[in-house]
């Protein structure tokens, strides 16, 4: 008989992301898609694809939890977790250490911080705006005229960052606009966005207080400027676990294997 | 789509069937089944009228005179004796342009709002205007409104920041007075003393069904409450205690429900739209207490009239003895003890911070009260609120929060 699997689904506003555990919480599979419209559709392919490529037949799913901005309408699971608990619940899985979670995501930011046992205590969100998000990102490389992939690199490479202080992504990109215009170089315009991004980002997380390990997790965490940026502005390492994008779906299925084995 | 592991999923999601029966719809969206009953025949004919108080309230009550309030610091009984009907002025969900042309951006909802639906003309059945001396906003509000050439009096009621201060009491009776000066000298409406009193039983009473309804929050969903308190500040008082009656008596045939789930505390000022409420219990929480300006703020404390007292000088007395708002202070009233208190007295395990983008009283209130639950480890949430809310966030904070609060 086959054994039985866990699966985690993450729906996030920018990609789907689903993670398929065995009862030791080994990782059978995981993947990645763009979310297209609303998500559900990427959602159920995607799910299909990965159990496909894990070899797990579907009756083989003991239990599934889902989680991210399209939980709410996607049907085909036992549970939905909020996307907070299940980073957090990822990052620990990956390191016992975690005790401050930094997550950014295709629209929001959050900053969570555990307890020794990995249980949440506090957290804080990014409002409505969208500035240090991976959205801004999107929208400053654009502006940059480069890819999002290329602006951490861009970045690294200036020592003279331009000051960009509008917190607001479409003021931000003026304000980006006009140093291009008076010449200041790529690499300085990216690295004062960067610095600008972190600054928030580090803003939201003094909020519930910063506490080593710091792990950030999310689609932002792959931008090495990002990274070194955090790093520097709070003079604490900052660990980017493998794969950040897929941790939220992590969380999500040791949820499934935790109510899977108790239901 | 098919999904071959779906099959043998157990949904196992708390929502609202778990625990209420049937479903009703009052406002045109979907909302809480009502445990204690099917909704007051006097309500459910209202469809949409929460959603838009005003647009249709003259055919509503017709013969009605309504002069318009925002606080609850107004004193409605003398509204009320003068022969007027106190109508609140709440935001309303709506596009807001012409406002924003006569107010800073730093102004809250309510302030926009309303704004908005005075210049398009659709106050133009208020009489007059009361701006109780609240917060700033309030305060200069009352002069946008006076100077935006419309018909609509507008009748000012100074209230002392410091409601302890040596001579609040005298500045409270001293803006009585001149209230009853303005209902006399510009509406030409006398207040004898007769009908004041019979105002203030009619109130007290009002506060009184309110307060018994409070008491039960387990045999009624939190929106339902919020509704049926919603209504007593847009519908005349007569109505509203009619309202709570029936809605107390099916209540009263109903069970008592053994509710799970963390219980909370809301902490904010005019709860505008209540749909936040309605998540909470989706989200398998639930709301014991409240601090709010439209919930039971509003009800505490009723005016102690004896028989040979004097009306007016019960009515001071309870303005100075209500539970304080945000935008006062009082010696014996600090709001972050007040606060835990609450939360304590109702064993609330966390506080939902509900808070207007652009209230500075509730933000600078808030920011004690956060670090005093602190210091007593109860956990907070704070959600900023404007017009609109984006629920996909909102969502997610709450059950976040939710989530932090259950065991396991």
């Amino acid at each position: 008989m086959a054994a039985q699997a866990y699966l985690g689904i993450d729906i996030g506003s920018l990609t789907v992301k689903v993670v398929a555990l065995d009862e030791q919480a080994h990782i059978l599979g995981r993947g990645l898609a763009e979310a297209g419209y609303g998500g559900q559709e990427a959602a159920e392919f995607l799910v299909n694809k990965v159990l496909q490529e894990s070899s797990v037949l579907p009756g083989a799913v003991a239990c599934t939890v889902v989680t991210g901005y399209g939980r709410v309408r996607f049907a085909a699971a036992d549970r939905e977790v909020s996307e907070i608990s299940c980073h957090a619940r990822g990052a620990m899985h990956l390191n016992q250490a975690t005790r401050t979670v930094i997550d950014i995501g295709g629209q929001d930011s959050k900053a969570i911080r555990l307890d020794e046992s990995g249980r949440v205590v506090d957290f804080a969100m990014n409002d409505k705006c969208a500035a240090g998000t991976g959205r801004f990102l999107e929208v400053m490389a654009g502006a940059l005229g480069v890819s999002v992939g290329q602006l951490g690199a861009l970045a690294l490479t200036s020592s003279t960052p331009v000051t960009i202080s509008s917190t607001c992504t479409v003021f931000a990109e003026s304000e980006a606009v006009s140093h291009i215009s008076r010449g200041a170089t790529r690499q300085d315009v990216a690295r004062g966005l960067l610095q600008a991004i972190c600054s928030r980002v580090l803003g939201l997380t003094a909020r519930v207080g910063m506490l080593p390990a710091v792990v950030l997790t999310g689609g932002v965490a792959l931008n090495e400027g990002i990274v070194a940026e955090l790093s520097r502005q709070s003079a604490t390492v900052v660990w980017v676990p493998p794969d950040p994008q897929t941790v939220g779906a992590l969380g999500a299925a040791l949820y499934a294997l935790q109510y899977g084995k108790t239901k | 789509m098919a999904c071959p592991w779906r099959e043998g999923a157990r949904r196992t999601r708390k929502s609202w069937s778990d625990y209420c029966e049937g479903e009703v719809t009052v406002e045109g969206r979907r909302t809480t089944g009502v445990a204690a009953g099917p909704p007051p025949a006097a309500d459910a004919s209202r469809g949409l009228w929460l959603a838009d108080p005003y647009s249709d309230w003259p055919a509503r009550y017709p013969g009605r005179r309504a002069v318009g309030y925002f606080c609850s610091y107004a004193p409605l009984e003398i509204l009320h004796a003068a022969g007027l009907t106190p109508l609140r002025l709440f935001p309303v969900e709506g596009t807001v342009a012409q406002a924003d042309a006569v107010l800073p951006p730093f102004s809250c909802a309510l302030a926009r709002s309303t704004t908005e639906r005075l210049l398009l003309g659709e106050l133009s059945f208020v009489e007059a205007v009361l701006f109780v001396h609240t917060c700033d906003t309030m305060q200069c509000l009352a002069d946008i409104w006076r100077m935006a050439g419309t018909d609509l009096k507008v009748i000012n009621f100074p209230l002392p920041a410091v409601l302890s201060a040596r001579g609040a009491r005298e500045l409270v009776q001293a803006g009585q007075r001149e209230l009853l000066r303005a209902l006399e000298d510009e509406l030409g409406r006398h207040v004898t003393d007769e009908s004041l009193r019979a105002s203030v039983a009619l109130y007290n009473e009002q506060r009184r069904l309110l307060s018994e309804l409070y008491a039960w929050r387990d045999r009624l969903p939190a929106l339902r409450l919020w509704q049926l308190s919603m209504a007593g500040f847009v519908m005349p008082v007569e109505d509203h205690i009619s309202l709570l009656q029936q809605s107390l008596s099916v209540a009263a045939g109903a069970d008592g429900e053994s509710r799970r789930g963390p219980r909370l505390a809301i902490v904010g000022t005019v709860l505008h739209e209540g749909s936040i409420l309605d998540l909470i219990e989706e989200l398998g929480g639930q709301v014991v207490a409240d601090d709010l300006c439209t919930g039971e703020r509003y009800l505490q404390s009723s005016v102690e009239l004896h028989e040979d007292g004097d009306p007016q000088t019960a009515l001071v007395e309870r303005t100075l003895a209500r539970p304080v708002c945000p935008a006062k202070r009082h010696a014996d009233r600090d709001a972050p003890e007040r606060l835990v208190r609450l939360a304590r007295s109702r064993g609330a395990q966390g506080v939902v911070f509900v808070l207007p983008r652009y209230c500075d009283p509730c933000g600078f209130d808030s920011v004690l009260q956060r670090r005093a639950l602190d210091t007593e480890g109860i956990p907070h949430l704070t959600v900023e609120t404007e017009l609109t809310q984006p629920t996909g966030q909102l969502r997610t904070r709450l059950q976040a929060f939710l989530e932090l609060l259950s065991p396991g």
